[in-house]
């Protein structure tokens, strides 16, 4: 009971238990924006963040009496939000391959890495070097991201927009905190080698533009 | 330029995860320092440490996502919605304050708690009505095909219907749902069980629920009838789900297979039945094609390899009208493409025509059809993966089937290298081949440069400037290209 006495939103999931719907909207409004945040990222696609971020406060409406507060809440619903962004991703698999039977073939849009990769070129050496800035560098982090496994973004989101320790991660992904720890340590590997060509050709980081 | 990311299940350099659990702050005193002296005293360390800092200081720069401004509102409408019933109003006190009227409102209260019960009790009763009915909904599409159970019986005893089903289910012919939520549990949990489904499978049960509604009376009654005639059976689940299955079946089979199915005589109606069977077989290898790998290297590449062999042994014995045109080819457009010039010649077939698997005109090239044993070659060059996931989900081993399916993925592998390649919708293998002769001679005395110019869309639909030569060869009849 120990995150009841800590943890507010607990002690909100728990007015939501006992059908308080003034508890339920004060938790929607406090974790609206994150949740969108981290559908945006980990959810199949990102016209989709919302609807993600809306099933997720139905799912956990409709477990709240079953809600026993053995985490912090937001490790209850983080670990809620991993499920329903990988069934979406799951039933839009599935919807794909039905529907691209008789789509007619076109050349893919090019995955995260692939426009990475692209505009990276701009950034090696062998063009001249210049500032990547402001939307175009939020482009580049954002194709980054994206470029990671699902399981690496979640660790990441948690771990770099939630401030979640590993323990913490671990208890919201139903993971051991040495998976954690090991997936977290290759999202920022691979971030780093995605990234590197605009370091090697000296594009300023964020704190040096300013 | 391309990028590997390090997948979850990979090697990792343990200095890696150790500097990023000691930029997590994850380590322990005597690890820390540990961490913090190698980093003194080692460059390389201290410059991976900072380019992992790097990376993870520019996730500041992830693009802000702002919600809607109404989506705490629309949230808590859904979450209402989803509510099948209203919650019990907190009780208030009925008492008035004035004494005078207790008895006339008492006597009023009574008698509308009578009528009130009354209404709940037919409303109740009617709920319940609905509970039930909602398991034949369901199912309405099961049920809605009528009661010839032992079709249903003989289907599903048929050695080929589950492999059939499957393999129609793995290329998306068959898309039937299977799951039934509301019927496998007991009427007292069924609110619970609707309440706990998901927005999507609600959604559809919703929309049978109103199908049900709509139901003319002749048809409802038809429908109740075959449920509760199904629902004496001894294996009622077994025979909705092959009726479930047979439902959406039927629609793809033309009429007359349809209709041979009905008989009820067993042995003509287990001929029906394979002959249906093998009727979907051939029609889901057609579309096979599409479960083949995206990346050509994994499954196309080894399939053309093994055409070009097949075409290459046929190429020392074509007769000398295939020779000429086979010569045309490989001057005007490469040596490969007189090879899948002869490999689609090799691969048609009349009965394996369709609009969408059209292919190209033969052009006059005749050489002996590729034979099964040919087709299987194919298979012995296919990776594991492939075997294992696609190629066995639609065949399961059995030998007649992977040669359709073979012949498919043939099919489509020389589709994707021809027709995708393309600048068009038609190919330029496929306008030259329809050429007539005296045509073919004139354009394959032009330069290469020419050749492909007199190939292109615009010249054969005749909207670009004359040809040189003057010959403008439109399709008699004209009329747009094929789309």
């Amino acid at each position: 009971m120990r995150y009841q006495q800590s943890d507010p939103d607990v002690r909100l999931m728990l007015r939501v238990k006992e059908d308080d719907a003034g508890a339920f909207e004060e938790l929607v409004r406090r974790y609206q924006a994150r949740l969108v945040r981290l559908m945006h990222t980990i959810g199949p696609r990102r016209d989709m963040a919302e609807d993600l971020a809306q099933e997720t406060f139905l799912r956990v409406y409709r477990a709240r009496k079953r809600y026993e507060p053995g985490a912090k809440f937001s490790t209850w619903l983080f670990t809620i939000a991993g499920n329903v962004a990988r069934n979406a991703a799951r039933t839009l698999g599935r919807r794909r391959e039905v529907n691209e039977v008789d789509a007619p073939r076109k050349s893919d849009a090019p995955s995260g890495l692939q426009t990475i990769s692209a505009t990276a070129l701009d950034a090696s050496g062998m063009m001249p070097t210049r500032l990547v800035e402001g939307t175009e560098r939020a482009e580049i982090v954002r194709a980054a991201v994206e470029s990671l496994g699902e399981r690496q973004k979640m660790a990441l989101m948690l771990s770099r927009f939630e401030n979640m320790s590993y323990i913490e991660i671990a208890e919201a992904m139903e993971l051991s905190t040495k998976a954690v720890k090991s997936l977290l340590s290759r999202a920022r590997v691979n971030l780093k080698e995605v990234l590197q060509p605009y370091i090697d050709a000296g594009v300023l980081p964020k704190e040096s533009d300013e | 330029m391309s990028v590997d990311t390090i997948s979850d299940d990979r090697p990792l350099d343990p200095d890696d995860e150790l500097l990023v659990a000691y930029l997590d702050g994850e380590l322990d005193g005597e690890e820390r320092s540990s961490v913090e002296q190698r980093l003194m005293d080692d460059n390389e360390l201290r410059s991976r440490l900072r380019a992992l800092q790097t990376g993870w200081d520019w996730l500041d720069d992830l693009p802000e996502v702002e919600p809607s401004e109404k989506l705490v509102e629309s949230t808590l409408e859904l979450v209402v919605a989803d509510l099948d019933k209203p919650e019990a109003k907190p009780g208030k006190s009925w008492m008035p304050a004035a004494k005078w009227p207790i008895a006339i409102a008492t006597a009023c209260v009574l008698s509308a708690s009578v009528v009130w019960a009354g209404i709940s009790l037919t409303r109740e009763r009617a709920y319940k009505n609905q509970l039930r009915d909602l398991e034949i909904a369901e199912n309405l599409d099961a049920y809605a095909i009528g009661g010839n159970l032992q079709l249903m019986r003989a289907l599903a005893s048929n050695p080929n219907w589950d492999e059939m089903v499957a393999s129609a289910r793995a290329v998306g012919n068959l898309q039937v749902d299977l799951d039934t939520s509301v019927a496998k549990v007991p009427l007292r949990e069924r609110e619970d069980a609707i309440r706990e489904m998901s927005v999507e499978s609600r959604t559809q049960l919703a929309s049978r629920w109103d199908r049900f509604k709509r139901l003319s009376e002749k048809d409802l009654q038809r429908v109740l009838q075959t449920a509760a005639e199904v629902a004496v059976q001894p294996d009622p689940d077994s025979l909705i789900k092959t009726m479930q299955t047979y439902s959406v079946w039927q629609e793809i089979l033309p009429r007359d297979l349809r209709e041979d199915l009905q008989t009820d005589d067993v042995i003509a109606r287990k001929k029906a039945i394979n002959k249906a069977i093998e009727f979907t077989k051939t029609e889901v290898s057609r579309r096979s094609g599409n479960m083949l790998p995206e990346d050509p290297h994994v499954a196309m590449e080894p399939i053309l390899f093994v055409l070009k062999r097949l075409a290459n042994q046929r190429m020392p014995y074509l007769d000398e009208s295939t020779r000429k045109i086979v010569d045309g080819v490989a001057d005007a457009m490469g040596e490969e493409m007189a090879q899948f010039a002869v490999v689609r010649s090799m691969l048609s077939r009349d009965d394996w025509r369709s609009d969408r698997f059209r292919r190209g005109p033969s052009g006059g090239i005749h050489v002996p059809p590729v034979s099964d044993d040919e087709l299987l070659q194919i298979k012995l060059m296919l990776p594991d993966e492939v075997l294992d996931n696609q190629f066995f989900e639609l065949t399961f081993g059995d030998p007649q089937y992977e040669a359709l399916v073979l012949r498919a993925w043939a099919d489509e592998a020389i589709r994707r290298k021809i027709y995708d390649q393309g600048e068009s919708d038609e190919s330029r293998l496929d306008r030259y081949l329809e050429l007539e002769p005296s045509e073919r001679e004139r354009i394959d005395l032009l330069s290469p440069k020419d050749i492909l110019r007199e190939l292109s869309p615009s010249r054969r639909w005749g909207d670009g400037p004359p040809s040189p030569g003057g010959g403008g060869y439109r399709r008699s009849g004209g009329g747009p290209p094929r789309r």
